[in-house]
């Protein structure tokens, strides 16, 4: 077997795909059989993962997407899954008569729920739809909303806010937040121009991560300056902020 | 009650975790890759594009997409996320055609004048490229980790990773051995996982 010290010698070869395929195979099978190796490679895999994530898109030619779908379903290695819905047939036609009248009432009644659950539903997916559009578009604006201007530092709070022109939505998440004092809560502003504008107030999760969607925003979403959160009294709805920025991001 | 018959049909995949979309890849959903295509061929592209033509990011960004329907089985959720699995699918087919993609280069652009497009004059403009790829990733915590390492260690994660040079072809052109590359490379790794340790 590879021992550890060849892996380190020759990982990043490995994580850049260069190895020739013994090589590749060796150091896979170690991987396998060592946790302390396949940590720190998994590692480098998530950070190179993370940056890539964040790679603005470019469109590709349309015509692209059009040729690997017909080369798929051409190829076909693998049936669909086709299940069949109704895997009794004739044999149990007398048991589903006996039934029938009891399930249409049952489902009569699942039928009104689920209506009324549908229409949440909806919102959510039209939600979820502007989410996806704002974080994944090349022109999509992030800014980083940190505690002050010193080094960096991977443990302090930060945010950030996703906006884009004329976009319904803007997006503000958080980590490594502590929980408002009783009384106290969260909220985020942005600037344009000389207005201030609140993003509303941000709900933390037990693990001090936050997320905030702000519905209908201004949409001039270019000619934000600054934009940051603050700490205000929970029964106050004031329409300015009333202490310093603790994470703040500025033009 | 408002029904949104004047909107097109929405996506039915648009609530579809990227995990539930590579298990129906990995069944043989075709539909589902084509989403997954939606969600990720923009990115795939641009990187490929900071390494290779046009004509070859095309080829190459099918070719990850077909590798992708062969292969959605491989990827275990419980082992990492998507995007590292996917974005090594990606440098492995990528780093796989180069040496051939040079050598066609090479066969086809031996004597013409300079067009920017032969693989020294690509090694040359890469290296002033850094600047760019650092723009190349949308977020400011990132461009700012990058900016944060020293500029030795900057470059050659960024030209080998992000800028499909071999670490081999840095070496000669810096004239400095492939080991001092592989050093500052990783060196460089370590420390943006100090810098970034968790995505938001």
């Amino acid at each position: 077997m590879m021992k550890c010290e060849k892996v380190a010698e020759i990982e990043d070869s490995y994580l850049l795909g260069e190895l020739e395929g013994s090589k590749m195979n060796q150091i896979e099978q170690h991987l396998k059989e060592c946790a302390s190796c396949r940590q720190r490679i998994h590692g480098y895999e998530e950070l190179l993962g993370q940056m890539f994530k964040s790679v603005a898109p470019l469109e590709p030619p349309s015509d692209i997407r059009d040729a690997v779908i017909a080369h798929a379903n051409q190829t076909a290695k693998k049936e669909k899954s086709n299940r069949n819905l109704w895997p009794f047939r004739s044999g149990f036609a007398p048991v589903l008569g006996a039934g029938i009248a009891a399930y249409s009432l049952a489902l009569l009644a699942f039928s009104v729920i689920l209506f009324l659950q549908v229409q949440d539903l909806n919102k959510q997916q039209e939600q979820s739809q502007k989410v996806l559009e704002l974080t994944s578009m090349p022109d999509t604006l992030i800014w980083l909303m940190t505690p002050g201007d010193g080094p960096f530092n991977p443990t302090a709070p930060r945010a950030r806010m996703y906006a884009r022109q004329a976009s319904e939505i803007y997006l503000v998440t958080a980590i490594n937040i502590t929980p408002a004092p009783s009384g106290k809560a969260y909220k985020m502003w942005y600037v344009i121009g000389d207005q201030i504008e609140s993003g509303g107030v941000i709900s933390l999760d037990g693990r001090g991560t936050a997320s905030l969607i702000i519905n209908d925003p201004d949409r001039n979403a270019l000619k934000i300056t600054s934009c940051y959160i603050t700490l205000e009294d929970n029964i106050l709805n004031s329409p300015q902020p009333t202490s310093p920025p603790l994470l703040s991001w500025k033009k | 009650m408002r029904f949104t018959s004047e909107k097109p049909l929405q996506n039915p995949w648009a609530n579809s975790t990227i995990e539930e979309l590579v298990k129906l890849i990995s069944r043989g959903d075709s539909e589902a890759l084509g989403e997954l295509y939606d969600r990720y061929s923009g990115r795939v592209y641009a990187f490929l594009l900071r390494s290779v033509d046009k004509g070859m990011a095309e080829e190459l960004l099918q070719d990850v997409f077909l590798a992708l329907w062969q292969k959605a089985d491989m990827y275990k959720p419980g082992l990492g996320s998507f995007d590292a699995w996917f974005f090594t699918l990606v440098r492995h087919r990528l780093y796989d055609a180069l040496p051939s993609y040079q050598k066609r280069l090479n066969r086809n652009l031996p004597s013409q004048p300079a067009t920017g497009n032969s693989p020294l004059e690509l090694v040359e403009s890469k290296f002033n490229m850094e600047e760019h790829i650092i723009h190349l990733f949308r977020d400011e915590e990132i461009r700012n980790a990058l900016k944060d390492l020293p500029p030795d260690q900057r470059q050659a994660i960024l030209l080998t990773y992000f800028g499909g040079l071999s670490q081999r072809e840095v070496a000669e052109k810096l004239n400095l051995p492939v080991s001092t590359i592989k050093g500052r490379a990783r060196m460089g790794l370590q420390k943006l996982r100090q810098l970034l340790p968790e995505s938001l």
